[in-house]
């Protein structure tokens, strides 16, 4: 994506938009999907530092038309805004709390000094509800990173709370050797929305209780279950301290199983789509702040490897499917050289589904968007013996009623449609 | 309210539960099962119970024989699941299957199915059809057992027999409830009671309606002073045949639960009610429990509750109730009070050490019928247990839904 229509969209919000296929290849419905890439967060000059503000609030998200659950988002949107600066840049970030609950920022990737790491009780205490921490570091190295929340991680990042981090090149080799004019991220992640939303109203309700007792001054560390060391634990496990872990004090049933599976925060039939051209490149940086695996796989092409964790390969590979695990990051060239509608989707498919029904999830498509009107005719390619039994049929009675029968079952003539019962 | 109106919403009431029945049709057409959230709760209480009686009872109640006597006890145990479901239009469906387990020559049997109800609701909306808790107390009190404070805590089932007090605390309800502002409960609803004259008459004979300020329990620790109030308005419909006697017994509920420290480590809250039954003129001594439940009488009780809670878990939790009953129409200075005292200490998840020490005193006319006065000491184990299984949707009363917007 290129940087002014980063500018132009960044006031879009994701929110609620649906692409329908119908628009597909109009105008508008591209710069509409603009919105479902992550947002350039604007930034002000302090000096030589770039600053920029992030903050963290509960949020209703709808990841698919209708399905809408609590989560947690950086300054309203998930994922939260795309922070995109040059390396070298000196990068500071206020960050703001606006939860009842703890968080951190951990910069994945980035070389930044071990107190910006963003761990709680390693390199910081938590941000605690209605405090600001302030984030210093210069941003390296290049390439393609994110941020996300280090307190409660299980839970925080699948509730929302990453985002990504772009460290661009002005010599970029990439570039230079796949010379291209758009580029997209796509952030990949994977939600139990019943663990999200059990174990936030815990948390919420826990830290009622914590801050009404930090208020009057009698919080102490066994309550936070924090110690200074382990013969410190020990201690208290002596004087009638129990671990959480020993105990189902407030252990859920089990680990999370996720059920909802996004491509920056949407599930299909709402997620974002990849619009090429014939014989241009495009570049998609690919990121997994999810806890499962995906191995993305992209119909009718090869595409090629460019960048690991970031960091340029200095000799690419090709291939066509690609195993995203959880934390990873690669920057993928796709050449436009096959025209067409190209499902790009996870070859695991039990993440290509919304609450377990296929299809769903992270199902997405590449789209040249310079298609001939004539190739989406259902008629024109159909390999489908009903529709060549109707062509060959004598009698136009015959055949407008056959029409009209395939009409009511697979509504217009062109592709692609949403098919949401497999 | 006169009772040509009771008998037409009654009659209104009557025909919308045979509507209710008639529903369950549509559930033979067949449809995919849908894996709803399954609710699993259980509490067993044992108890080894001391009595010392004084004063020969009329009733035949074995625990109100006059002398010492030992009993091992399991009532008020109970074990319910539910099963709930999304509807169309954003509403949830719920059925709930609870058995109790009586007290002993309760005339109920071994169990008793305390809970047969199914529930729709959404956020400002609750219809209720099915056997289920009545309507005849508004605050729950922190004693051993729901019963152990019955006769001043609970509207007393005016159709029962007095063997049992599931009698007063369960019936065949049609309720429907409509909450403003996240907290105030309006209810009305109409009872088929259990009639120990008439066991298999299964008609209307209660109606009534409440208005209740409840504050959110998730919301617990950053509410203030008031924690719950309501009043309560109640008729049963008697079959009294005599010419010239009023046939609907009425009674008013007022309750109050006040956080007097709502302190997280050191929890302190009172409660209190008070019921008015305003019985019947004509009843002014009494030779059955039906007088003892239909004159007039004034009742009150209230308690004190202290909680400890050790690295948020409830560590220990006592209180203190004290009731007293007046009964204006009778002669002999009849009333009667209870003192009762409550501890629970855990000794893990949802496991508990209980004790509880009860002393009961009937005065003037209420000794034949109930005795002149009981000790009785309870010492034993109690094990409470609610969870839902395959979890789908959040509850009504979340801090999610309560303070983010609620989802459908």
């Amino acid at each position: 994506m290129k940087r002014r229509d980063f500018i132009v969209t960044g006031a879009a919000s994701a929110a609620g938009l649906t692409l329908f296929p119908g628009d597909l290849f109009a105008k508008k419905t591209k710069q509409l999907n603009l919105a479902n890439f992550p947002q350039p967060l604007p930034y002000a000059m302090d000096g030589d530092w770039k600053e920029f503000e992030l903050y963290v609030d509960i949020a209703t998200h709808e990841p698919a038309p209708g399905m809408k659950y609590h989560t947690l988002a950086f300054n309203g949107t998930i994922p939260g805004p795309e922070i995109r600066v040059n390396v070298g840049d000196k990068v500071r970030v206020r960050f703001k709390n606006k939860t009842e609950l703890n968080h951190t920022i951990h910069w994945h990737g980035l070389h930044v000094p071990w107190r910006m790491d963003g761990v709680p009780m390693v390199t910081q205490l938590p941000v605690m509800p209605d405090n600001e921490f302030v984030y210093e570091f210069v941003a390296e190295p290049q390439g393609t990173h994110f941020y996300h929340c280090h307190w409660g991680t299980l839970l925080h990042m699948q509730a929302g709370m990453f985002g990504t981090f772009i460290i661009e090149n002005p010599d970029d080799p990439i570039k230079k050797q796949f010379p291209y004019e758009w580029e997209y991220t796509l952030v990949y992640s994977a939600h139990d929305v019943n663990f999200i939303r059990n174990e936030m109203n815990g948390m919420l309700e826990r830290m009622k209780e914590r801050r009404y007792l930090m208020q009057n001054g009698r919080f102490d560390p066994q309550r936070w279950s924090v110690f200074d060391n382990k013969q410190q634990l020990e201690d208290a496990m002596r004087n009638g301290y129990i671990p959480p872990y020993l105990t189902n004090r407030r252990a859920p049933d089990e680990l999370p199983q996720p059920q909802w599976f996004t491509v920056n925060g949407k599930s299909y039939p709402s997620t974002p789509y990849l619009f090429i051209k014939e014989n241009e490149n495009i570049r998609v940086r690919l990121i997994n702040a999810g806890t499962e695996n995906h191995h993305l796989h992209l119909h009718g092409h090869d595409f090629w490897m460019v960048a690991d964790d970031g960091l340029p390969i200095e000799h690419p590979w090709q291939r066509n499917t690609v195993p995203l695990s959880p934390g990873k990051t690669y920057d993928i060239i796709i050449e436009g050289k096959n025209r067409g509608i190209w499902t790009f989707h996870d070859h695991d498919t039990r993440r290509v589904t919304n609450n377990g029904l296929y299809p769903g999830g992270n199902l997405l498509a590449l789209v040249y968007e310079d298609l001939p009107e004539d190739e989406k005719l259902i008629m024109k390619y159909s390999g489908n013996t009903m529709f060549k039994k109707m062509d060959g049929m004598e009698g136009m009675a015959m055949k407008e009623e056959k029409m009209d029968m395939k009409k009511m079952m697979f509504g217009g003539e062109k592709l692609p449609k949403i098919a949401l019962d497999e | 309210m006169s009772h040509q109106f009771l008998i037409k919403i009654q009659r209104v009431i009557s025909i919308l539960l045979f509507l209710s029945g008639q529903v369950s049709v549509f559930a033979q057409l067949g449809e995919d099962n849908l894996m709803p959230e399954i609710e699993i709760g259980f509490k067993t209480i044992a108890t080894g119970n001391f009595y010392s009686n004084k004063g020969a009872a009329s009733i035949d109640l074995p625990v109100l024989n006059e002398g010492e006597q030992v009993i091992s006890d399991f009532s008020d145990s109970y074990f319910l699941i539910g099963a709930r479901q999304k509807l169309y239009g954003g509403w949830r469906g719920q059925m709930v299957l609870g058995i109790s387990f009586p007290d002993a020559n309760s005339g109920l049997g071994q169990v008793f199915y305390n809970q047969v109800f199914l529930q729709v609701e959404n956020q400002k909306n609750i219809f209720k059809v099915g056997r289920s808790t009545s309507q005849t107390t508004l605050l729950e009190f922190p004693t051993l057992r729901d019963d152990d404070a019955l006769q001043y805590n609970y509207v007393l089932n005016p159709f029962s027999n007095g063997l049992n007090t599931e009698d007063n605390q369960y019936a065949n309800v049609l309720e429907y409830t409509r909450i403003f502002g996240q907290r105030w409960y309006a209810t009305a609803h109409g009872e088929n009671y259990q009639d120990f004259e008439n066991p298999n008459d299964f008609s209307l004979n209660g109606i009534g309606g409440s208005l209740v300020y409840r504050m959110p329990a998730a919301q617990i620790w950053n509410r203030g002073f008031l924690q719950e109030a309501g009043v309560s308005y109640n008729n049963y419909l008697t079959d009294r045949q005599e010419d010239n006697v009023d046939e609907v017994l009425t009674n008013i509920i007022g309750s109050v639960a006040l956080n007097l420290k709502p302190d997280p480590v050191h929890f302190i809250d009172f409660k209190a009610q008070a019921i008015q039954n305003f019985g019947f003129d004509d009843i002014q001594e009494i030779v059955s429990y039906g007088d003892y439940t239909r004159t007039k009488s004034t009742g009150i009780y209230g308690s004190l509750r202290y909680v400890y809670r050790k690295l948020e878990r409830p560590a220990l939790m006592t209180s203190l109730g004290f009731g007293f009953k007046d009964f204006s129409n009778l002669g002999n200075n009849t009333n009667q009070w209870m003192g009762i005292a409550s501890f629970f200490y855990r000794i893990g998840n949802n496991f508990d050490l209980v004790a509880q020490y009860r002393y009961s005193q009937n005065n003037g006319d209420l000794i034949p019928l109930l005795g002149e006065n009981q000790h009785r000491f309870q010492v034993g184990l109690a094990y409470i247990f609610n969870k839902v299984f395959n979890s789908q949707f959040d509850d009504r009363n979340s801090i999610l839904n309560l303070e983010h917007g609620y989802l459908k």
